[in-house]
């Protein structure tokens, strides 16, 4: 089911196009990743869904609703962590939530502020006001806000932003949990190709005002090349060469060989090895190829 | 307008709990004392009588209200934008229009404590003279139609421009235009251009009709033109407030 | 010796026109001065117009004469002289040139900022002579207008400032504090009944 389609979407601000005929689809149940350099329009993006920002052109529709039109409607089953989001300093982190659930529709209890609080890492019976707080708590609670209303799509802008490792961790774990209990729909917008890597299922790369690549993140795709460990069971005749299309040799060290596989799905080159009777026991993808692959298509988008 | 107690309700706290609500009626108190303190210090002032210190303090009440309500209605979306707290906001479900009423309130809630800090000093003024009463009830009700007038085009300006500074530069200086033409001499103002500017300008009309009730003991009856000027304003400042906050800029 | 005596009583006649001579000078002034106040009730904050008239009744001309006012407070037990810097603006004019006989005629505005009983005289210096001739002075009464009580003003001007700082710092600390103790308590009371 499709829970967010857009078809050729076009915004300009003061002349200059951000987005020309942008087309992309998120399913229900996608951890979708969207990428893309700086200024490449990614927000602009996210700001039309939500309805607060209108297209030049195009169709959007979100949960079969236009966010131009029913954004009201719409903005009570969805939630979103903008990148540069802001708090009311003078307020603690439970009023916080509580006001931002009055909005909602809810009314939090004490219990219930507790609970969303322990649950990114920050402690309940802290009463400092939110304007001393680091900035990776406040990330936390930026989180933990656009989590309050069980939202059927959420939208991140660069949710790690400011966590350490520990704390991004904790929260691809939490957000893992409520895509996989919950079946929430999340859609990440970020720079950092480890998050993508660890959660996302499909991708989208934007770049000079058009998706350049849209689909699964374990595609093979043209210029994407994925590194593999793979375990021989004997180590000493390793060939030089395999001769499998789309594999090769990188590095080889007593019975691991890490080798790359480009153009060619790693499940079918793996399946050629065994063919060609390699004695392989393990295989470790070290890498999805998503970095090699930003860098192809975004340079792509150049030329 | 599911949301709207729980929005004013957030923009009345904020008004008491942050330092800067809090600096700006202790500096206005500051100031009404300081302007009482001249009407018996001053051997100009110390000549008036009590329904004219009264006039005279209901006009700088007014003044200190009408600043207080262009800084924070330039503030409202302005500096909400600045600090990034904006677009937190209107992803939620409230609409923008809701935000917008919703700080109009949080104006007059202002206003309103503008009000009763100042009665104390009206009530010292003038309990010993005439027309005190109506003095207080004609300053409500200009002060609280001139507050939305004065607040809520500075909220539309706020929510259709960019930058806190240039709202507040255009807000002040809206602000003193109107209060310049009180400045000038009374043969000035009696002229036909000083007459034509005194009818068009609310803040003169509020102030005209406060003369008329306070010192010359005028009934309702004189008043009605210059209400009617007022509440005119009035429902022009909330109607482009609602058509400015219908696309505010992000 | 009747010659003796009519050069006595010559001499004593020549003295006593000499005396009278000088008397007369002394006693009957060549410049008559007057002032008149305005009619009618005078309260505070009125801006009346006091008339004076300056006459030379003498034989020669006057040159250089210079008129100013003089204000007085009569009120029983506290007379004493009144600055007339906030009364009037126009304190003395002067004359260049009174010829025998000419009368000039001075208005006197004055603003009048206190209530009492006052008095208010002229008084003209010629620089030929040593002797300044003062009008008669001439008594008012201003009666008092209703203004700001002014003990009042005070308590309220310090306290009300004053009190709005106390409030503000008490709401906010109650805001904090007391929000503190109750959601603490819950709190703890929670977190207690995880770890069971």
């Amino acid at each position: 089911m499709k829970v967010v389609e857009i078809k050729s979407l076009k915004k300009s601000f003061a002349g200059k196009m951000v987005l020309g005929s942008t087309s992309m689809t998120v399913y229900h149940g996608d951890i979708y990743g969207f990428l893309g350099p700086n200024g490449s329009g990614k927000t602009t993006t996210l700001r039309v869904l939500l309805g607060i920002l209108y297209p030049d052109g195009g169709k959007v529709a979100v949960l079969n609703m236009d966010p131009s039109l029913d954004g009201e409607r719409l903005r009570q089953r969805i939630n979103v962590l903008p990148e540069s989001h802001g708090f009311y300093g003078w307020m603690q982190a439970g009023e916080y939530l509580r006001f931002f659930g009055q909005l909602y529709g809810l009314q939090l209890t004490t219990a219930d502020c507790c609970n969303h609080l322990e649950q990114v890492g920050l402690d309940p019976a802290d009463r400092r006001p939110i304007r001393t707080f680091s900035r990776g708590m406040k990330q936390r609670l930026g989180i933990v806000r656009s989590l309050l209303n069980d939202p059927e799509i959420l939208f991140l802008d660069e949710p790690t932003n400011g966590l350490d490792p520990k704390g991004r961790r904790e929260i691809h774990d939490l957000l893992l949990k409520f895509n996989r209990e919950k079946e929430m729909t999340i859609m990440i917008s970020t720079h950092i190709l480890d998050d993508v890597e660890r959660l996302c299922n499909r991708i989208a790369i934007l770049h000079n005002s058009k998706i350049q690549y849209e689909g699964s993140l374990f595609a093979p795709v043209v210029g994407k090349s994925i590194r593999y460990r793979l375990h021989l069971a004997d180590g000493k005749n390793i060939p030089t060469t395999w001769n499998v299309p789309g594999i090769s040799c990188q590095e080889k060290k007593g019975q691991w060989v890490t080798c790359e596989i480009k153009g060619i799905h790693p499940d079918k080159a793996l399946s050629l090895l065994v063919q060609k009777e390699i004695p392989i026991t393990e295989a470790i993808q070290v890498n999805s190829g998503l970095e090699s692959m930003y860098l192809n298509f975004t340079a792509q988008g150049k030329e | 307008m599911r949301y709207f107690k729980t929005l004013v309700g957030k923009e009345c706290i904020e008004e008491i709990i942050s330092s800067r609500g809090a600096a700006l009626y202790i500096v206005g108190c500051g100031v009404l004392s300081v302007f009482s303190l001249l009407l018996v210090s001053n051997t100009e002032l110390s000549l008036l009588d009590n329904a004219q210190a009264v006039y005279m303090m209901s006009a700088i009440i007014i003044a200190l209200a009408l600043l207080i309500a262009v800084i924070r209605g330039s503030d409202g979306f302005a500096g909400e934008r600045e600090r990034e707290t904006l677009e937190t906001l209107l992803i939620t479900p409230v609409s923008s229009n809701e935000v917008a009423i919703a700080k109009l309130m949080g104006l007059i809630f202002s206003w309103l404590i503008v009000f009763v800090l100042s009665i104390p000093y009206l009530w010292t003024l003038g309990s010993t003279g005439q027309n005190l009463i109506s003095a207080i009830i004609y300053l409500f009700v200009a002060g609280t139609l001139l507050v939305v007038i004065f607040g809520g085009f500075t909220l539309a300006l706020s929510a259709r421009m960019k930058t806190l500074k240039g709202t507040l530069s255009i807000g002040l200086s809206a602000f003193l235009l109107s209060g310049s033409p009180i400045l000038l001499g009374p043969s000035l103002r009696q002229s036909t251009v000083g007459r034509f500017v005194d009818l068009i300008n609310p803040f003169s009309n509020a102030l005209n009709m406060l003369d008329s009730v306070v010192v010359d003991s005028l009934g309702v009856l004189f008043q009605i033109i210059p209400l009617a000027i007022l509440v005119f304003y009035t429902i022009a400042a909330i109607w482009v407030l609602s058509m400015a906050a219908k696309r505010v800029e992000l | 010796m009747k010659k003796y005596v009519a050069l006595c009583i010559g001499f004593m006649m020549a003295m006593l026109f000499v005396v009278a001579g000088n008397s007369h000078a002394e006693g009957t002034p060549f410049i008559q001065v007057s002032i008149q106040a305005p009619t009618g009730a005078l309260k505070m904050g009125d801006r009346p117009v006091f008339k004076g008239v300056v006459k030379n009744t003498g034989q020669r001309n006057l040159q250089g004469l210079v008129v100013y006012l003089s204000l007085v407070s009569l009120k029983p037990g506290h007379e004493h002289p009144v600055d007339l810097e906030d009364w009037s603006a126009q304190k003395a004019v002067r004359i260049d040139q009174l010829v025998s006989g000419e009368t000039n005629r001075q208005d006197w505005p004055m603003r009048l900022i206190q209530a009492g009983r006052f008095g208010v005289a002229l008084t003209i210096v010629d620089p030929l002579e040593n002797r300044p001739i003062v009008s008669d002075l001439v008594s008012f009464k201003i009666q008092p207008k209703p203004t700001v009580a002014s003990g009042r003003i005070l308590p309220v001007a310090i306290g009300e400032p004053l009190l709005l700082l106390i409030f503000f710092g008490l709401f906010h600390w109650i805001h904090t504090r007391s929000r503190r103790l109750i959601k603490d308590v819950q709190i703890q009371e929670l977190l207690h009944e995880r770890k069971l």
